[in-house]
């Protein structure tokens, strides 16, 4: 089993669109299992796999990823497979990516940060604070390890934040993809997250070692252009500059495919539906570059 | 008085000299070979035409080849396959007009399902017994929801049900769980 975190510092550059396509596409074209989880409270994902009726029963019945970090804050235990919602995307009634499961979010995971951050540890010594640090970064970590013989992908979409639910995505994961429209502001911010990541990895090992933990830290398994701005054929002056510029920076860590400009995305959004379910010429048209997006992206990240 | 007997030669010189006078240059030879080339080919033309004039025979040979004719193209624009690769003019049956939509027929779809839960509105309009494609088509028509001629059932209703009702409701939804918690 792999788990990638999808994040970026900046919001609207496709994380939620990216991760749920690659994980539509890794079920659809190639018959692997995916479980997807939402832990940006914004919900983006969840609401591209369900309508809100749907996930408020789901809600009710089961709990969302709120739920987990709720039983931590608390000192309760928590089975993560209670609040897995076995193949959420339907049309009609029908359930359409069999074998893409879904961990919902929920808006109320804005607060449980602060919960988070305001659970102490209980004494000052350095080996109980280390150990209280690893605890709060590996409460996912931990959760996930129980399903390790269910997926062969777990695909997280993070929140434009580092707070300490991303950063338990990142201490889950065993890589990090970066999505980024290629300009200047989506851009400007890849370096600084890409020391930010390092640094929190540093500090995660750190304080492992204390704890005598053994942790595995992320590392950047590639960086996604989206949205990229054609002329006619060919992409535009501005946009093939910053690419270029992007894959000298980062060498072999840029994906050859990427999506372009267009609106098979809201289409596919409303309907709570992958672009490669839909036959307009516009989701077509994004759905064979997501289609291509996933290949590459098991090629840089084999299953195992 | 005496007639004066004329020399022969004399004669025979005058003669020839009246003779040569008669005679055509060559630009007259050569126009007058002109002609008669010109006469050759129209009665050679003419020839040929007499030759290829229809003769009694020929007429009765003809009335009847057309009346095969006549039949031939009579069954064939009974054929339409046949009469289109002949080019002939068939009488095409006026095509069948599709009942118009009503949009009221959309709005009174719409007051009929609109306090239901959304589940079960998608199992209402699922259901090909109790609304018709027509009725589906007005409803989306009525709540803007663009949909394609040939479009399937299930699309319609997923489109419907999701766009027309389920989306509306969820952003209803969260809209007043802010509101609450603001209150």
């Amino acid at each position: 089993m792999k788990v990638v975190s999808f994040i970026n510092y900046k919001g609207g550059v496709g994380k939620s669109t990216t991760c749920y396509h690659i994980g539509c596409a890794l079920v659809l074209d190639h018959g692997m299992r995916v479980l997807l989880v939402d832990v940006d409270p914004q919900t983006n994902l969840t609401f591209l796999c369900s309508t809100y009726e749907r996930w408020e029963d789901f809600r009710t019945t089961h709990g969302t990823l709120e739920s987990l970090y709720k039983a931590h804050v608390e000192d309760k235990s928590f089975d993560i497979k209670n609040i897995i919602w076995g193949s959420p995307i339907e049309k009609a009634g029908r359930k359409v990516v069999e074998g893409l499961d879904l961990i919902p979010s929920d808006v109320r995971l804005l607060t449980i940060d602060l919960d988070l951050q305001l659970k102490t540890p209980s004494s000052n010594d350095l080996a109980t604070v280390a150990e209280h640090y690893v605890k709060q970064r590996t409460i996912l970590k931990r959760s996930l390890a129980t399903l390790e013989d269910e997926y062969d992908y777990v695909l997280i979409d993070c929140p434009p934040n580092l707070y300490l639910v991303t950063q338990n995505a990142l201490a889950a994961s065993d890589f990090y993809v970066v999505t980024a429209l290629p300009d200047h502001l989506s851009t400007v911010g890849l370096s600084i997250l890409e020391e930010r990541v390092e640094k929190l990895n540093k500090d995660l090992r750190n304080a492992s070692g204390i704890a005598s933990h053994e942790v595995k830290t992320p590392t950047l398994g590639g960086i996604i252009f989206v949205r990229v701005r054609l002329g006619g054929s060919r992409i535009t002056n501005v946009h093939d500059r910053k690419m270029r510029e992007i894959q000298r920076e980062y060498p072999e860590k840029v994906f050859d495919n990427y999506t372009t400009e267009g609106i098979g995305y809201s289409e596919a959004a409303e309907r709570a539906l992958p672009v490669f379910l839909l036959s307009s010429p516009n989701t077509q048209r994004v759905a064979d570059q997501y289609r291509d997006i996933a290949a590459e992206f098991i090629r840089r990240i084999p299953a195992s | 008085m005496t007639k004066k007997k004329r020399d022969p030669l004399t004669e025979l010189a005058e003669n020839l000299s009246r003779m040569m006078q008669g005679l055509p240059s060559i630009t007259e030879r050569e126009a007058v070979v002109r002609n008669i080339d010109t006469i050759i080919k129209y009665l050679q033309e003419l020839r040929d035409r007499i030759g290829h004039l229809p003769t009694s025979e020929d007429g009765e040979k003809l009335l009847a080849a057309s009346k095969v004719l006549v039949e031939f193209l009579e069954s064939a624009k009974k054929n339409p396959a046949l009469a289109i690769a002949l080019g002939l003019k068939t009488k095409v049956p006026p095509k069948k007009k599709e009942a118009p939509i009503s949009p009221q027929g959309g709005e009174r779809l719409f007051r009929e399902i609109q306090h239901l839960p959304t589940e079960q509105i998608q199992t209402k309009l699922l259901d090909y017994k109790e609304v018709t494609m027509d009725d589906l088509r007005a409803l989306a028509t009525h709540l803007g929801i663009k949909y394609e001629q040939r479009i399937k059932r299930q699309e319609l209703v997923d489109r419907i049900v999701k766009i027309g009702f389920a989306n509306v409701r969820g952003y209803k939804a969260l809209r007043s769980e802010e509101e609450s918690k603001k209150e």
